[in-house]
């Protein structure tokens, strides 16, 4: 699958035994054991979205975690397996971190809760902190380059990325998470990396 | 079939999540991890798969601990009316036997009250006066046959005269003769006891020595006393009396017709 891929498997109605949503089924039967699977699956790589996400907030890390949990056991009933598991996951916890950002950053929520694109990326990069180094050439210097340009990049396009990332999700899923057309899910994500390849090289900011 | 050249994004792309790969990745901690699954689990209303889980007996003993909590507030409530009803019991008790009719009271008392007391009275034992001192004759002469045989005279015999010494002395080996008599061979030495216990008493009467005196001598004598003083039905009493312990003994001439009467 090629890494810009549009490409989205539909899950099936009767999802293969072992796979997220036959275990999504079975949790909400009641199978607790299913959920422990689920959880032990994706703990991982939710948590660090949300950190990404949130980054500066690390405080409210791991309640946007819990409530993203709390969330996906409240809605079992209702779940239906017609999207991925994963999807349906991440896109809890994004609304809770909305949300959550709207009672501290009201202007960083509706930024990640817009439906439109930026006209501009570059001058929505709400970290002035993030300083570039001019030169990164080691491998940890990349790290702590790229650190500081996900930091710097605008939250939509830091969305984007990281789901692309840590949902390993196409960019029909990325949309559907975001609420955006494919264009514009591509759009940022396309941003996003000339932004961070960039860092890479010592040439942004 | 080969895969397809990566684009120019493409490319950029894995460059990217190569650098960013190596950025140290945050975890949920092992509370977060527990935490999650505690309110999961509350949540469903279910306990964490994950937790160890507990055996039946320890389930069984939860259960019961929360269907015991209304038994134990029953049963505290039900302990503290008894306490209650047994601090007020010894008040009751006190009242009622203060107000108690007592003896000095006892005229007073209402009449049940008296009832039980009078009923109480004949019931009880009461201690009994000491017994009116015994007869005694008119002489000093003891009782020779109400004492018991292995006892010795009593001073006052010391002084009789020889001849009633002797009648003594044969009052009490008749008395011993028949008590021999009933009890077999086992009174068989007391008898000369009691004998030799009188002998002294008799030595200094060489004349009663010579003539062996009648059995019941001193009964005899105290029945011709009473017949001499008109108390025959007295005199009557003590022969039938004595007939009864001396079946076969031979009895005074004067007194055969006090017998004859007797037995009429």
């Amino acid at each position: 699958m090629a890494l810009y891929s549009t490409a989205m498997a539909e899950p099936a109605t009767t999802p293969p035994p072992d796979s997220d949503e036959a275990l999504m089924l079975a949790f909400a039967a009641g199978d607790m054991a299913a959920f422990d699977a689920l959880y032990e699956r994706h703990r991982r790589a939710l948590y660090a979205f949300i950190a990404r996400l949130l980054t500066g907030r690390e405080a409210a890390v791991d309640d946007v975690f819990q409530d993203a949990w709390l969330a996906v056991a409240r809605s079992r009933a209702a779940y239906r397996p017609t999207a991925k598991f994963r999807t349906w996951l991440f896109q809890i916890a994004r609304n809770r971190s909305i949300d959550l950002l709207r009672e501290r950053r009201p202007a960083l929520a509706s930024e990640l809760a817009s439906r439109e694109d930026d006209a501009d990326p570059f001058e929505s990069i709400a970290d002035p902190a993030a300083v570039m180094p001019e030169v990164a050439l080691d491998r940890a210097d990349k790290a702590a380059a790229i650190a500081r340009a996900l930091a710097a990049l605008p939250a939509v396009q830091r969305e984007a990325f990281l789901l692309r990332e840590h949902g390993d999700m196409p960019l029909e899923d990325i949309a559907r998470v975001t609420g955006v057309n494919v264009e514009t899910a591509k759009s940022r994500l396309r941003y996003a990396v000339t932004k961070l390849r960039a860092a890479l090289r010592g040439i942004w900011p | 079939m080969t895969a397809p050249d990566p684009t120019p994004e493409d490319a950029a792309l894995r460059e990217v999540q190569e650098a960013y790969r190596d950025l140290p990745r945050a975890e949920p901690s092992a509370a977060l991890d527990a935490r999650v699954r505690v309110a999961v689990a509350a949540e469903v209303g279910t306990e964490p798969a994950s937790t160890p889980r507990r055996d039946s007996r320890v389930l069984a003993f939860a259960r019961w601990r929360r269907a015991a909590l209304p038994f134990a507030a029953a049963a505290a409530v039900l302990v503290a009316i008894g306490v209650n009803q047994l601090e007020q019991r010894p008040e009751m008790h006190y009242v009622a036997r203060s107000d108690a009719p007592t003896s000095r009271a006892l005229e007073s008392a209402p009449a049940p009250a008296k009832e039980i007391h009078e009923e109480r009275a004949r019931l009880e034992p009461t201690p009994t006066p000491p017994p009116p001192p015994a007869f005694r004759p008119p002489t000093a002469r003891a009782p020779v046959i109400d004492l018991p045989v292995v006892m010795g005279p009593p001073p006052a015999a010391k002084a009789a005269p020889a001849n009633e010494a002797a009648e003594l002395a044969a009052a009490q080996r008749s008395r011993a003769d028949a008590m021999s008599s009933r009890a077999g061979g086992a009174m068989s030495e007391v008898a000369p006891m009691a004998a030799l216990s009188a002998a002294p008493t008799a030595s200094p009467a060489p004349a009663a020595v010579a003539t062996p005196p009648m059995e019941g001598g001193a009964t005899f004598e105290q029945i011709r006393r009473l017949l001499a003083e008109h108390r025959r039905d007295a005199a009557r009493a003590i022969l039938k009396r004595w007939r009864e312990t001396h079946p076969d003994a031979p009895l005074p001439a004067d007194l055969k017709a006090l017998e004859t009467d007797a037995r009429h």
